[in-house]
C-alpha cells in the first residue's frame, strides 16, 4: 500500500430530516485495500457509501478523496468510483454485453475495444458465452457477477459493493466470497465492501471497519475485531454470545480481575483503560471457547455450573450451564457422552474480554 | 389437508363451493357480448361492399361505394384536419404525459393528484365542450377552428395517456438511473439511454391513443369547430343531411374502422405483450 490513500473521507457528516444518519465519520482506505463496513440496517453504512460513489450530497465534509482528487462536491460521473449495487441494477432493455460496454460508451471509447473489453470483464467473471443474453434469462449468480464486470470494466480507482451478495443462497454466497478476493487481488484494485455479516467481512477482508447509529465504532484487523471487541455492541454484534456483569477488582498480571456475582473472580483481557476498580463492567466470551471441566491451564477461569439444556445442532451441540454469574451457553465440536454432567465450566484469560458495562454513546 | 387442497388445485379453479353454472352463465353473456360488439361492426362493413345498402341486408358485393368515396374529394379536407389534429394531440399528449407522468410517482401523495387529472374523463363531453368554447372565445381571443378543435381534443385525451404513461413510470426502478449516473453518463444521456427507451412502450401507446381519442372526438368538436369540419363530423352531417352520401360514408367507416382497430391492437400490444417481456 501507497502512503498516498485511495479513499479519503474526512468528518462526514448526513442527515435525512432530523435523523443523523452520518456523525462526523472518518474512513480511509489504502490502494489495493479490502475494506469492509460492517453494520446492522440503519447503521448508516450504506449512506456511508453513497456519499463516497456522489449519489448522495453530505450535509458537510472536511475532506473527500478519491485517488487524490478531491470529490466533494462532483457528481458521481466525475467520480474514479463505481458500484456493484446490491440490487444489481443492471439495464434491462439492453443485452449483457451491452450493459457491461456501457460505462466505456459513455466515455467514448470506441465500438471494437469497448468489445473486447467488455468481453475480457466476462471471461474474468466467468460469463463470455453469455454475452448476448437478456438480463431476464440470467440467473441471481450470474447477474451479480453481470454487474460486478460492468463496475470493473472501466477500471476505477475504488469499487464500491453494497451487500452484492445478500441475495444469493448460502452456497452461492460461499463461492462467490472467495472469487470476489480473487479478483480483488488480481486486479489489485481497492474494494470498499458492505455488509452486515460478520462472517463475510472475517473472510474477505484487510479491514473492517464496525458501524453503529453513524459513527465508526471499531475498526481494524478482522481478527482484531473477532477477538478484541472494543465495546458491548461490537462483542454482541460480533456475535459473543455470554456477556456476564461483574465488578472490576484490579490488576493482575495485564489482566483484568473481576468480581461475578457469586463470588468467583475471573480474569480477562481489559478492553476499557478508563474503567476504575469499583466500576461496573462486562466480561464477554465465545461459546466455542469454554469448556466443561476445571482441569484447564495455568491462568483460567473455572464458574461452577450445572446443564441445563443441550441442542444437537449437527456440525456442532449447544449446551447450556446455570452458573451463579448468570446463564452461559458452550460450543462443543466433537461427540458429547449421552449421560455427561457438568460441574463447572472453564476458559483461558485472554480468551475473554472485560468490557465497560454500558456503551457511551 | 393442505396436500388434498393443493393436488386439487388446477381442476377445480374457484373452489369447490363455486357454482358450475356461473360459468356456463359467464361464458355464454360474454359470448352474447362479444356479438353484439362486433357484430355491427362486421355488418356495416359488409354493407359497404353491398350494391344496395340502405336495405340493411347485405348483399350482391360491389366496390362502386370505394369507387364513388375515391372519385369524390369532399371527404379529403375533414380527413387531413382529423389527420393533422390527431397527430398534434398525439405528439402533445406523448411529451407533457412523459413529463407530467415521470414527476407523479414521486409525489408524497400521488393519489389526490392523479384524481384530478383524471376526473375530466367523467365531466360530460357537453359541459367540457361548451366550457371550452367559452374558454378559447374569450380568454385565448382563439378564432374557433383548428386550434380551438385541437385543443379541446388534447384536454380530451391527455388524462387518457397520462394514464398509459404511469403504467410504465410506476413501474420504472430509479436505481436504475443512479446505476447510469454511477458509470459515467450525464443526466441527459441517463434519460437517452436508459430511461427513455424502457419508457418507451407506454410513449408511444400515449401518442397512440392520443391519437385515437382526437381522431374520433365529436361531442368537443361540435362546440369548438366554428366552421372546421373533421372526419367524424363530415361523416355525421353528410348522413344527417343527405341519403345519397350514405353509401359513401360506410365505405369511409370500414376505412377508419380498418386504420384504427390495428392501431388500437398494437397499443395494447406495446403496453401489454412487449413490457412483460422486457
Amino acid at each position: 500500500m501507497s502512503a498516498e490513500p485511495m479513499l479519503e473521507a474526512m468528518d462526514v457528516v448526513h442527515r435525512y430530516g432530523l435523523v443523523t444518519a452520518l456523525a462526523n465519520v472518518s474512513l480511509t482506505a489504502g490502494r489495493g485495500e479490502f475494506l469492509t463496513i460492517l453494520g446492522s440496517s440503519g447503521s448508516g453504512k450504506t449512506t456511508l457509501l453513497r456519499v463516497i460513489s456522489g449519489l448522495e450530497m453530505p450535509k458537510s465534509v472536511r475532506r473527500l478523496r478519491i485517488g487524490g482528487v478531491d470529490v466533494a462536491g462532483l457528481p458521481p460521473s466525475k467520480r474514479s468510483c463505481t458500484t456493484v449495487f446490491q440490487s444489481y441494477a443492471l439495464f434491462p432493455h439492453m443485452s449483457v454485453i451491452e450493459n457491461v460496454m456501457y460505462g466505456l460508451r459513455i466515455r467514448n471509447v470506441n465500438r471494437e475495444e469497448a468489445t473486447r473489453a467488455a468481453r475480457q470483464a466476462l471471461a474474468m467473471v466467468q460469463l463470455e458465452h453469455k454475452g448476448d443474453r437478456r438480463i431476464a434469462q440470467l440467473s441471481g449468480g450470474e447477474r451479480q457477477r453481470v454487474a460486478l464486470a460492468r463496475a470493473v470494466v472501466t477500471r476505477p480507482s475504488i469499487l464500491l459493493l453494497d451487500e452484492p451478495l445478500g441475495a444469493l443462497d448460502e452456497r452461492l454466497r460461499q463461492d462467490m466470497q472467495l472469487e470476489l478476493v480473487q479478483l480483488q487481488r488480481s486486479l489489485g484494485m481497492t474494494f470498499v465492501y458492505i455488509t452486515h455479516s460478520q462472517e463475510e467481512a472475517l473472510t474477505m477482508s484487510d479491514r473492517v471497519v464496525l458501524m453503529s447509529h453513524g459513527r465508526i465504532v471499531q475498526s481494524g484487523a478482522p481478527l482484531d475485531l473477532f477477538d478484541r471487541p472494543g465495546s458491548r455492541f461490537a462483542a454482541e454484534f460480533m456475535g459473543y454470545e455470554n456477556i456476564l456483569p461483574g465488578t472490576l477488582r484490579g490488576q493482575d498480571r495485564g489482566y483484568a480481575v473481576v468480581d461475578l456475582p457469586g463470588g468467583v473472580q475471573v480474569r480477562g483481557v481489559a478492553m476499557d483503560a478508563a474503567s476504575q476498580p469499583g466500576a461496573a463492567v462486562a466480561v464477554a466470551v465465545r461459546a466455542e471457547r469454554l469448556s466443561p471441566g476445571a482441569n484447564g491451564p495455568a491462568v483460567s477461569n473455572v464458574l461452577p455450573a450445572t446443564l441445563t439444556n443441550k441442542l444437537y445442532r449437527g456440525k456442532y451441540t449447544d449446551l447450556t450451564v446455570a452458573t451463579a454469574a448468570g446463564s452461559m451457553r458452550l460450543r462443543r465440536w466433537e461427540n458429547t457422552p449421552l449421560g455427561e454432567t457438568i460441574s463447572s465450566v472453564t476458559w483461558k484469560a485472554e480468551d475473554c474480554v472485560v468490557l465497560a458495562a454500558s456503551d457511551k454513546s | 389437508m393442505t396436500d388434498a387442497a393443493l393436488s386439487q388445485g388446477p381442476t377445480s379453479r374457484g373452489g369447490p363451493s363455486y357454482w358450475p353454472i356461473w360459468r356456463a352463465i359467464g361464458k355464454w353473456a360474454g359470448l352474447f357480448m362479444l356479438g353484439l360488439i362486433y357484430f355491427p361492426l362486421v355488418w356495416l362493413m359488409l354493407l359497404s361492399f353491398s350494391a344496395n345498402p340502405l336495405s340493411g341486408i347485405p348483399g350482391s358485393f360491389t366496390s362502386t361505394h370505394f369507387r364513388a368515396l375515391f372519385a369524390s374529394t369532399d371527404w379529403h379536407q375533414p380527413l387531413l384536419a382529423s389527420v393533422v389534429i390527431g397527430l398534434i394531440v398525439g405528439l402533445v399528449c406523448a411529451v407533457v404525459a412523459t413529463v407530467v407522468g415521470r414527476a407523479v410517482p414521486s409525489l408524497a401523495r400521488p393519489g389526490r393528484t392523479l384524481l384530478l387529472f383524471v376526473l375530466p374523463l367523467f365531466v360530460p363531453g357537453m359541459s367540457m365542450g361548451a366550457a371550452l368554447f367559452i374558454f378559447a372565445r374569450s380568454v385565448l381571443d382563439l378564432k374557433l377552428g383548428f386550434w380551438s378543435i385541437a385543443l379541446g381534443h388534447f384536454v380530451w385525451a391527455f388524462p387518457f395517456a397520462l394514464l398509459i404513461i404511469l403504467v410504465v413510470t410506476t413501474r420504472f426502478d430509479h436505481r436504475l438511473v443512479e446505476a447510469g449516473r454511477d458509470l459515467g453518463a450525464s443526466g441527459w444521456r441517463v434519460f437517452w439511454d436508459i430511461e427513455f427507451p424502457i419508457l418507451m412502450p407506454g410513449i408511444v401507446s400515449a401518442a397512440l391513443f392520443g391519437f385515437l381519442m382526437s381522431f374520433n372526438e365529436v361531442m368537443r368538436t361540435i362546440f369548438l369547430r366554428g366552421t372546421a369540419e373533421t372526419m367524424p363530423v363530415w361523416n355525421w352531417v353528410q348522413a344527417a343531411a343527405q341519403q345519397s352520401q350514405v353509401p359513401i360514408i360506410f365505405a369511409l367507416s370500414t376505412i377508419v374502422l380498418a386504420v384504427t382497430l390495428p392501431l388500437l391492437c398494437g397499443v395494447f400490444w406495446l403496453l401489454f405483450a412487449k413490457l412483460d417481456k422486457s
